[in-house]
């Protein structure tokens, strides 16, 4: 079942010295709890097309449908990770800031509490749910971000490079993490990176995009079992693939 | 030790014993009048007009600050003239309030309140305005409204700056208070206490009022500001220590 229709959108930033097309015809299909990673060189419109879905912005050309809904804004049917450590909410402690997105659905003291602590337990952070974002490691403030972006229960997760500013080790952990979070909960992922090797270990499907101005130039089904083993020759072969479609050096 | 250089400026006898009172005699003298409740009263007169005016500015100030955060318009309008005021004196105004309020409690409290609203409204215009996009973006992302943005994130998100803004404000209310009280003929206070002994060259008197006004503002920041700090901006790691 289809549940992210993109139809041949464009986008186009005013910008100071004119007008920049960020994306261009840009067509993607994504199925009901399908993991779709789009892999791009930095700038060719991948948190664009990311924001664009979220409903942050509106397209320029063509439209984006979930659910058969076209989207006008933003929505609770969908959940948002930036690659920013800062969008937690100093001020909230793991599990408030996990409960933000039910508190603002109205949802009452008790339901907040027992929801929140299942999402921390998921991301393995039941531990911390008294801790404060700025006493958490990076890893485990991006978890806690999954975690809250999960809480209110969406039916897409929206992911730009979450995991981009971590170091290598962190990495992978969460990476691990995040398929088994995405094998429990089913949820329709759009992942975005600039890693080849995070997009071939994640998803089901991998878009490449191209710049200037943003289209897609290849659409890579990856039929690897998982957990996948990132030093199997099949692994690999993908990877040379897709860096292929980069073009070059990746 | 600054109280070793005093005595021994005391027992030199540079100055006349009656205008340079011994650390000995001013401690005396700080232990009748607290003992008499001569200075507690004062004390307590002088630390209710400051509560009053304190509350006063610092409750126009978060809204001046939080208006001019989020209006482009009160922005432009208001800005320069706060920016103006900002570095400007509060005493200096004191003439002028005592002419529109009459003497007494009236200008005094105003006057701190008009003294303190200042540093509160800058401070929490940067807050406002430091609030970061990321965290407006996230929380429009989980469904909050206008409404919900502003009360659970801005102004949570506002508040370092606001405290900044409240510490500075209240430093600046005691500041003006005593000295007003000098010159608004209060019934009781602090600044009236020394003011009032000059005419009795009660120097030990005087020196004892000081040291309560030290000491008060001394318990303000200890008391009040830094453990509400500790309960918010420091556990929140939000304030640079
Ligand atoms: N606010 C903006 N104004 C003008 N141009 C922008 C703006 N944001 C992004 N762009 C441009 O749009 C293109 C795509 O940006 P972006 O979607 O951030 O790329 P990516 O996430 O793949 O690095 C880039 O060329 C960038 O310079
Ligand atoms: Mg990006």
């Amino acid at each position: 079942m289809r549940h992210i229709e993109i139809a041949k959108v464009g986008y186009e930033y005013a910008g100071t010295a004119g007008p920049v097309t960020a994306l261009r015809e840009v067509t993607v299909d994504v199925a009901t709890s399908e993991f779709l990673c789009l892999v791009g060189r930095s700038g060719c419109g991948k948190t664009t097309l990311l924001n664009l879905v979220a409903g942050f912005l509106s397209p320029t050309r063509g439209e984006i449908r979930i659910s058969g809904r076209i989207v006008t804004g933003h929505g609770l049917d969908r959940g948002v990770v930036f690659q920013d450590f800062a969008q937690l909410f100093p001020w909230r402690t793991a599990q408030r800031n996990v409960e933000f997105g039910l508190e603002m659905r109205g949802a009452g003291a008790a339901e907040r509490t027992e929801t929140a602590r299942r999402f921390l337990r998921l991301v393995d952070l039941e531990r911390f749910a008294g801790a404060y974002p700025h006493e958490l490691s990076g890893g485990m403030q991006q978890r806690v971000a999954i975690a809250r972006a999960l809480a209110y229960n969406p039916a897409v997760l929206l992911m730009d490079e979450p995991f981009a500013a971590l170091d290598a080790l962190t990495r992978d952990e969460m990476q691990r993490l995040l398929v088994d979070v995405w094998a429990e909960t089913r949820k329709t992922v759009l992942y975005v990176t600039h890693n080849v090797a995070e997009a071939v270990y994640l998803a089901d499907r991998v878009i490449v995009l191209s710049p200037h101005p943003g289209t897609v130039v290849a659409d890579v089904r990856v039929a690897l079992p998982r957990p996948r083993d990132p030093l199997s020759l099949a692994f690999l072969e993908y990877q040379r693939t897709i860096v292929g479609h980069l073009g070059g050096r990746g | 030790m600054v109280a070793l250089v005093w005595q021994t400026v005391v027992m030199l006898g540079v100055m006349p014993a009656r205008l340079f009172p011994g650390v000995d005699r001013v401690v005396a003298t700080f232990g009748r009048l607290v003992g008499n409740g001569v200075l507690p009263t004062h004390a307590l007169a002088t630390l209710a007009r400051l509560a009053v005016g304190f509350a006063l500015g610092a409750i126009v100030g978060v809204t001046l600050g939080i208006v001019m955060g989020r209006s482009r318009w009160a922005e432009d309008v208001l800005l320069p003239l706060v920016s103006v005021g900002n570095p400007i004196p509060g005493l200096a105004y004191a003439p002028l309030f005592v002419i529109w309020f009459g003497l007494g409690n009236l200008p005094a409290v105003l006057l701190v309140g008009f003294a303190a609203a200042f540093p509160v409204a800058v401070n929490t215009w940067t807050g406002v305005r430091a609030v970061k996009p990321i965290w407006i973006r996230s929380a429009i992302a989980m469904g909050a409204g206008e409404r919900q943005i502003f009360r659970k994130v801005v102004l949570p998100g506002a508040l370092p700056a606001v405290m900044t803004g409240l510490r500075l404000g209240l430093a600046r209310a005691w500041r003006v208070l005593v000295a007003v009280e000098m010159l608004t003929s209060v019934p009781l206070g602090l600044g009236w206490l020394i003011f009032g002994a000059r005419e009795f060259l009660a120097t030990d008197v005087m020196l004892a009022g000081i040291a309560v006004i030290g000491l008060v503002g001394l318990g303000l920041e200890k008391l009040v500001f830094e453990p509400l700090e500790r309960l918010t901006v420091v556990r929140w790691g939000m304030l640079a220590r």
